[in-house]
């Protein structure tokens, strides 16, 4: 079942010295549970991909469609997207707990329920001992982890990645990127993840859209499925990566 | 060869935590120390040389003489209206410019259109003397406290306004996109972003505007007042008493040093609760 669909998408951006082209007929699916990568060189206009979707920015052209429940509509269901930026963004002067629970109290949805899996996820990412510490007192694969977990608060259908490790090193980078990706698959997520790591998008997702240079059009959409016994550490290790280096930048 | 040897530098000896702990220490309390001393120092030359006539204390006053005027003044009474007369209008006139300084910055802030049409005039009163509007104020608002904290308030509260909108200008856009993503509304944007992020720059408005708003009651009270230390300062120099000015000035200093403190207190106890 496609949980999103896009259909001829088109996005132009207005500025005083003229129009920019950023997205040109990007047709996708998404399915639920799908692991989505988007790669395209720096400044091919994935972030405009993850805004379009999202509905910060709306498409000149094109229509994307939304299923809630087997119901399709144009218009985004509440708590349809949960969207981790490039930067974790965490407010330097709450604590953890706090910033977890910001998104709740934004809503009005404190509830016991609510509160209750937000206890369960700290304590499962062994972060339930940080609580009551400032995000400057993390490192940055923590800061990332609990930024992950205030994506989740909200409970969102479809989480959206823009290059959410970017500012990690490279050591860091693989095994934050790895938790995240395991905490999404175990808690059932669909996830469009923007990267412009062609290791990360092959090990990590089912599904890689490749994006041109700007205005961004879709070059071309790999399968990757994955087997059986395949866990993300193993495709890691396993895949031909200069392959795919030179399939995805010519 | 010898010249080299000469260069060879000198290490520093190791020091252990206990030594460092202990050199922070004898620093802050050198630091102190010199602060008390210039002042003995500063008010003894002073003392010195008015008793020995090397300076006239008819002209220069004296520390002594300083001292007696204002134990004179508070036995006669009206020292602490003059004080409370000036201690009010101060702080009313800081309180209102900062509320108001802070509600139009917000204004500006949510608002482009605003912004960008105000400009100009902002620019225009930020730069004007506010002293010139002296006369006017003292016509529209009367020659009474009235006319002395609308003069306070315009001297802080330009200053205020500029201050915060750029404050709040230059908060994080991620942070802003963030909230958007959690559909935040703007108010809640404000609430929970902004204000709390521009924090520090609002402690240090706050400081700056209690100097202001002591210029601005003070430059009242030159032009309108029948009381408090302003008054008291002006009326001691048509009369040729040096004493009741320096006197009066004395307090000043007292009284703004305890109101940045007060300040700076605020600043802590937020701080820690954070
Ligand atoms: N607000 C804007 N106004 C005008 N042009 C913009 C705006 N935002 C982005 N662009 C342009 O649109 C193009 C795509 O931008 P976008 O941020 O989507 O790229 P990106 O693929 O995310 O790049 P990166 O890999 O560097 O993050 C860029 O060429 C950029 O200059
Ligand atoms: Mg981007």
């Amino acid at each position: 079942m496609d949980i999103i669909k896009l259909d001829n998408v088109c996005l132009n951006y207005f500025t005083k010295t003229g129009e920019t082209e950023a997205l040109k007929n990007i047709s996708f699916k998404v399915n639920e549970g799908d692991f989505v990568s988007v790669v395209g060189p720096s400044g091919c206009g994935k972030t405009t991909l993850l805004s379009a979707i999202s509905g910060l920015l709306t498409p000149q052209h094109g229509k994307i469609f939304y299923n809630q429940n087997g119901e399709v509509s144009e218009n985004i269901p509440k708590n349809f997207f949960g969207y981790m930026l490039q930067s974790d963004e965490l407010f330097p002067w709450l604590t953890v707990y706090k910033n977890i629970v910001l998104p709740l109290e934004i809503q009005k949805i404190k509830t016991k329920a609510n509160l209750d899996y937000i206890d369960n996820l700290l304590k499962k990412y062994g972060l339930e001992n940080f609580k009551n510490k400032k995000p400057t007192e993390l490192s940055g694969g923590m800061r990332q982890r609990v930024a992950l977990i205030r994506t989740l608060a909200l409970r969102p259908k479809v989480l959206l990645l823009d290059e959410p490790f970017s500012a990690l090193d490279y050591v860091t980078r693989i095994s934050v990127a790895n938790d995240v990706a395991n905490i999404i698959k175990e808690e059932h997520k669909t996830a469009i993840l923007v990267t412009h790591d062609i290791e990360e998008a092959v090990s990590l997702s089912n599904k890689v859209v490749i994006l041109t240079r700007r205005p961004a059009t879709v070059k071309e959409l790999v399968e990757l499925p994955f087997n059986e016994n395949e866990t993300i550490t193993s495709r890691r290790e396993n895949f031909k990566l200069s392959e795919w280096q030179t399939k995805i930048f010519d | 060869m010898k010249k080299n040897n000469k260069v060879k530098r000198q290490r520093k000896k190791p020091i252990t935590y206990k030594d460092y702990l202990k050199g922070q220490k004898n620093s802050k309390i050198f630091v102190f120390s010199m602060q008390i001393l210039i002042l003995i120092v500063f008010i003894g030359l002073w003392e010195l040389l008015t008793q020995t006539g090397v300076l006239d204390p008819f002209i220069f006053s004296s520390p002594s003489r300083i001292c007696i005027t204002i134990v004179d003044l508070a036995k006669n009474g009206n020292l602490f209206t003059h004080i409370f007369v000036t201690l009010g209008e101060t702080v009313l006139g800081f309180i209102i410019s900062t509320l108001i300084g802070t509600i139009v910055a917000i204004f500006l802030y949510e608002s482009d259109y605003l912004r960008r049409i105000l400009e100009p005039y902002v620019v225009v009163l930020n730069s004007l003397p506010k002293i010139a509007l002296g006369p006017m104020i003292i016509i529209w608002f009367g020659a009474g406290t009235t006319a002395i904290v609308v003069m306070c308030v315009l001297i802080c509260v330009v200053m205020t306004t500029i201050s915060m909108l750029n404050a709040f200008l230059e908060v994080d856009k991620g942070k802003v996109l963030l909230m958007q993503t959690m559909q935040a509304s703007k108010l809640q944007i404000l609430f929970k972003l902004i204000l709390p992020a521009t924090f520090p720059q609002f402690i240090t408005v706050l400081k700056v505007n209690v100097g202001l708003s002591w210029v601005g009651s003070i430059m009242g009270e030159y032009l309108v007042s029948m009381a408090g230390l302003g008054y008291l300062i002006i009326y001691g120099g048509q009369v040729f008493k040096l004493d009741l000015v320096m006197a009066s000035t004395t307090i000043l200093c007292f009284l703004a040093a305890i109101m940045y403190f007060a300040v700076a207190l605020l600043e802590k106890h937020v701080n820690n609760k954070k």
